[in-house]
């Protein structure tokens, strides 16, 4: 038996505005050419690269110098023509990681202008093989989340009928998104026009949000000239929208099952970025060697980067013109789900550098934060959009009770943050969350291995 | 960064499971509830339960078929010593004789079934016990030891309880009029009043001696009490009232069972004290019935 | 609880804070709590800081034993604890009550948002019960002039007194819950902060006046009688452990309750108990819960986000 479909209201958080999006949403990319380049082994998520090239071997631009080490990696290549300086280990919000460090030339070779970059132009050149082919050899990773190899995803035996571009960049500050589609719009499109052919899908929709609404309008003149087929969703800008599965249940009103990917409801999801590293890989040639990345907050030059993969977070903070003040947190990635990359007195030695899923740096007020008490109001549940209760989760969690917390369904959670902003008695509910959350994975592997 | 509130008493485990298992929580606290309601029952009841209990730890450190049968009988002997102390001091009519045995038999139930536990703890714990070094003040004899200690506290305290009822409910100590405050009223001796102050005995019991009474029987309280509460009903339709508010009891307490899992109750208060306070809070709120 | 220094996100949040909210339920009863003091007369002052004073005491002395950290909620609890007792309750009474209210109702559970019941109308229950005498007379000063009675809407029916003087206070009652009109700005406050399920306070006095009609009482009588207003506005919308149509339900629940002891029992009011009686049996409504979890199916008997 099923319950009604009737519910209270499905609400989310709505933590953007103007205060945050506005301080670099006009600002267009800007590049920096990079003395050093720092390449880590972890591009995305999960994912590492073995490297291939050696201290003191000199690399072009464009080539090949890392493939995968494991399931999720992608080919990586050189951004700069250089020399390859040393191997560093870096300290990262995720782990200790192996850098590759690269000494860029004075001179970089130029870069050429090319059709696709200012008109539609249809893959009819292509078949689906020769698309994924280009795929992986250039390098296309999901560079809006985690980095899933982009030939892997669509080579999927599936019947896909939807393909979406995820525009949504629901994270408050991070623009990166936003700029690429109004700065390099036809790239993007005839991005998405190759992945459609290489998936087959009859549908295809770019969905976005209010606050981009001169983007959206953008696209729409553009798909109406070239008589396209494709869809531009505007929605508000409630978070977390941009998430795969709320995105997808929004524009094809299906939910992907537990456990599941969105292949399995025929739909597959792509970034504004992916999108236009394909297209650059399949008209230039060029595999996926940069990417926009938002450097936000509190710089006195809030601004969007249009810049080679590898460089130093520090040239950008340098780029941005510097800390506005001291007492922050650099945050790397979006300030929902981002993570700490080191505190404002660091900002002239950060580690790292950008990689193909580096959407932004923002240094945020550090704001000593304190638990109180939960108050059982309830925010949490009604902001969490699995529909999960994430205050109870953080009873159960702490008082070690992991098979109440497989009960309360703990496994669904995908880390968005709503709960920790919404709480009022400021509790670290999306931490018990994802830790309930990975020890129940864990616990239940265990127990399927026993059986 | 991140801390479990996980608190067991690790350290005082093998002590604490024997004298846990042979405390008669059940026993005391529905003595708390229905007797000692003035000085003299709770007196009586203390001093029948400091003895069953010390009794029934000693049986819990022998690990035998008969000590179990032992502990059974001990159970009724203790139900039969308790009926007659009843009629004795409040002089029940004949109906009241065969309800109050019936309650009586109940919470001889619950009495037995957690005395029987410390079947399978004891072994383990009775040796783990008097080996452990350090865990325990005295050496050889130590869980009877605790468990004496144990057994005392909670009949001075249940001693107390009557006092304090009976003064607050009657103005009046062992009969004797002491004041006659407008402070004074009559619920205070009524049963729901009683199971609070059952669970705030066993929160201090469990507080000072470390005991933890998670997953205990409090139907074995709640039961007899609601039949005993019968008693005082009258006709069909006042048994017919009781019965229902007592369905409604049981209802409440599993919901709020489920309810309790996401709470931070101190752990003293854990499990079985929080669920009598409970118990005596529904009494009060279902008074409209 | 302690500081952090989160190292992964959610790096924003909300202004919103336990604080504030609890200063904003403060803010809402203002109104109420002035026209108490000047229709009951300045002993009503002193009955509100006693219960707040008692409260706050209490709770910051069991959190300490506890190990938890203080907080404000207690204020609340005081305020309306004082707004269901007269004006002419003893204080000892009050005190007493607020004891019982912190320390049995609230603290025993475990503190803040640990409770199962709204302490403050289990304060008020516990005096019902204990001293059902000292609730029956009511000041009726307003503006100087001292006179008891024990003459309610409720006790004498609607006759009495005219609708206006109903929605404005002019009536005899508890300190806190004549002025249907400054509880319900006090309210409209709280629901534009939203910091309230205006709705279950709605379907609780929908369920009230409508089931009061079936029994032939008149709806605007039975809605502005008594402590309903009270109760919907402030006692109900007490934050509860249930999801949102969980709360629906016990709204209705609780209003049945409510219409039930004003219809067929001698108690004098009802709204205490149809409220305590749905918190107490809050725990088997989330039956009536339904909250889907995305890639879950929805199955019967299933709570809020549980497999």
């Amino acid at each position: 038996m099923k319950r009604s479909d009737f519910r209270i209201r499905d609400r989310g958080i709505f933590p953007s505005g103007e205060w945050d999006k506005g301080l670099a949403n006009d600002r267009p990319f800007e590049s920096i050419a990079p003395q050093t380049v720092l390449l880590s082994e972890c591009q995305g998520g999960g994912s590492r690269i073995r490297f291939l090239c050696e201290p003191g071997q000199r690399v072009a631009r464009g080539e090949k110098i890392a493939e995968p080490a494991n399931f999720t990696g992608v080919d990586l290549h050189a951004p700069v023509s250089g020399v390859v300086k040393e191997f560093i280990k870096q300290k990262m919000p995720n782990g200790e990681l192996t850098y590759c460090v690269i000494e860029a030339d004075e001179t970089q070779p130029a870069t050429a202008d090319f059709p696709y970059m200012h008109e539609i132009v249809q893959p009819e050149a292509f078949d689906r093989a020769q698309l994924l082919a280009a795929m992986k050899d250039g390098g296309v990773c999901g560079m809006g989340g985690a980095g899933f190899p982009a030939h892997i995803k669509y080579a999927a035996e599936v019947d896909f009928d939807t393909i979406i571009v995820n525009a949504m960049e629901c994270e408050p500050y991070l623009c990166c998104d936003h700029r690429m589609l109004i700065e390099h719009p036809y790239e993007v499109l005839n991005g998405l026009l190759a992945m459609r052919k290489a998936c087959g899908a009859d549908r295809m929709v770019i969905s976005t949000e209010e606050n981009k609404e001169n983007a959206a309008e953008l696209l729409r003149k553009i798909i109406a000239e070239n008589g396209l087929e494709i869809e531009v969703a505007v929605r508000e800008d409630k978070y977390p929208q941009g998430s795969e599965k709320q995105l997808i249940k929004q524009v094809t009103g299906r939910e992907i099952p537990s456990g599941k990917l969105p292949a399995d409801v025929n739909v597959v999801v792509s970034n504004v970025h992916t999108a236009r590293a394909l297209a650059d890989m399949l008209y230039a040639g060029e595999p996926s060697m940069t990417r926009g990345i938002t450097v936000t907050g509190l710089v006195n030059r809030p601004g969007n980067y249009l810049v080679p993969i590898g460089t130093p977070f520090t040239d950008l903070i340098a780029a941005a013109g510097g800390l506005k003040e001291e007492d922050v947190r650099i945050v790397l990635g979006g300030p929902m789900t981002g993570s700490l990359l080191a505190m404002g007195d660091e900002a002239d030695r950060l580690p790292g550098g950008v990689t193909k899923t580096s959407g932004g740096l923002i240094a945020i007020k550090d704001r000593g934060l304190r638990e109180s008490p939960c108050i059982r109001c309830g925010s949490c549940a009604s902001a969490c959009p699995m529909g999960l209760t994430p205050y109870k989760i953080n009873a159960a969690y702490l008082h070690g009770d992991l098979p109440l917390c497989e009960q309360l369904l703990a496994t669904e959670c995908i880390a968005c943050g709503s709960c920790s902003f919404i709480c009022p008695a400021r509790r670290e509910l999306t931490q018990t969350s994802i830790r309930a959350r990975d020890e129940v994975r864990a616990m239940i592997r265990e127990r399927s291995a026993k059986k | 960064m991140l801390e479990r509130l996980n608190d067991k008493t690790a350290g005082n485990a093998g002590r604490a499971d024997l004298t846990a298992a042979a405390f008669p929580a059940e026993g005391y606290a529905f003595a708390a509830a229905l007797l000692a309601a003035d000085a003299k029952t709770g007196l009586f009841a203390a001093a029948v339960l400091f003895v069953i209990s010390v009794i029934s730890a000693a049986l819990a450190t022998k690990r035998s078929a008969a000590s179990n049968v032992l502990r059974v009988i001990l159970g009724v002997v203790y139900m039969a010593v308790f009926c007659a102390g009843v009629f004795l001091m409040n002089g029940y009519s004949y109906q009241g004789h065969f309800a109050a045995i019936a309650a009586a038999l109940l919470a001889c139930l619950g009495f037995v079934r957690l005395a029987a536990p410390a079947e399978e703890e004891a072994p383990d714990a009775a040796e783990g016990a008097a080996e452990g070094a350090g865990a325990c003040p005295a050496a050889a004899g130590c869980p009877l030891h605790a468990a004496v200690v144990t057994a005392a506290l909670a009949s001075v305290l249940l001693f107390l309880c009557g006092i304090v009822r009976e003064l607050l409910s009657a103005g009046s100590v062992f009969g004797l009029t002491v004041t006659s405050s407008a402070v004074v009223s009559s619920f205070y001796g009524k049963t729901a009043i009683g199971l609070i102050a059952a669970g705030f005995l066993l929160a201090v019991v469990s507080a000072v001696r470390k005991i933890d009474f998670s997953g205990r029987g409090t139907v074995f309280v709640v039961l007899p009490a609601a039949v005993l509460l019968m008693i005082e009903a009258r006709g069909i339709g006042g048994i017919a009232k009781q019965v229902f508010i007592l369905i409604i009891l049981l209802l409440a307490l599993w919901g709020i069972r489920k309810r309790l899992r996401f709470s931070e109750t101190g752990r003293p208060f854990r499990g079985m004290p929080v669920e009598l306070i409970m118990s005596g809070l529904l009494y009060m709120v279902l008074s409209w019935l | 609880m302690k500081e952090f220094s989160p190292r992964i996100g959610p790096f924003l949040r909300t202004s919103n804070t336990s604080a504030r909210i609890m200063l904003d339920v403060v803010i809402a009863l203002v109104p109420a709590m002035i026209f108490g003091v000047w229709w009951n007369g300045p002993r009503a002052l002193l009955e509100i800081l006693v219960a707040c004073a008692v409260c706050q005491a209490c709770d910051m002395v069991c959190d300490k034993i506890s190990g938890r950290d203080f907080t404000h909620g207690a204020l609340v609890t005081g305020v309306l604890l004082a707004f269901n007792m007269t004006g002419t309750t003893p204080i000892w009474v009050i005190i007493l009550a607020s004891v019982f209210a912190i320390v049995v109702g609230k603290q025993v559970f475990g503190g803040l948002g640990s409770n199962i019941v709204n302490p403050a109308l289990m304060g008020r229950c516990f005096v019902m019960l204990v001293y059902p005498t000292v609730l029956n007379s009511f000041t009726v000063a307003g503006g100087g002039v001292d006179s008891v009675t024990s003459a309610t809407v409720l006790g004498t029916g609607a006759g009495s007194y005219s609708y206006l003087q109903m929605f404005l206070g002019t009536i005899p009652g508890t300190i806190g819950e004549t002025s249907k009109l400054l509880l319900l700005i006090g309210f409209l406050y709280l629901v534009f902060r939203r910091e309230v399920n205006w709705l279950a306070s709605l379907v609780y006095v929908a369920t009230v006046a409508g089931v009061s009609a079936m029994f032939g009482f008149d709806p605007l009588t039975s809605l502005l009688s008594g402590g309903l207003v009270l109760g919907a506005c402030f006692m109900l919308t007490d934050y509860v452990s249930v999801g949102i149509r969980g709360q629906l339900f016990t709204a209705f629940f609780a209003g049945l309750v409510t219409t039930f002891i004003r219809v067929h029992s001698s108690l004098p009011e009802g709204v205490c108990f149809g409220i305590l009686t749905a918190n107490c049996l809050m725990g088997l409504f989330v039956f009536a819960q339904g909250k889907h979890v995305y890639g879950i199916k929805d199955e019967i008997g299933k709570e809020d986000g549980h497999a």
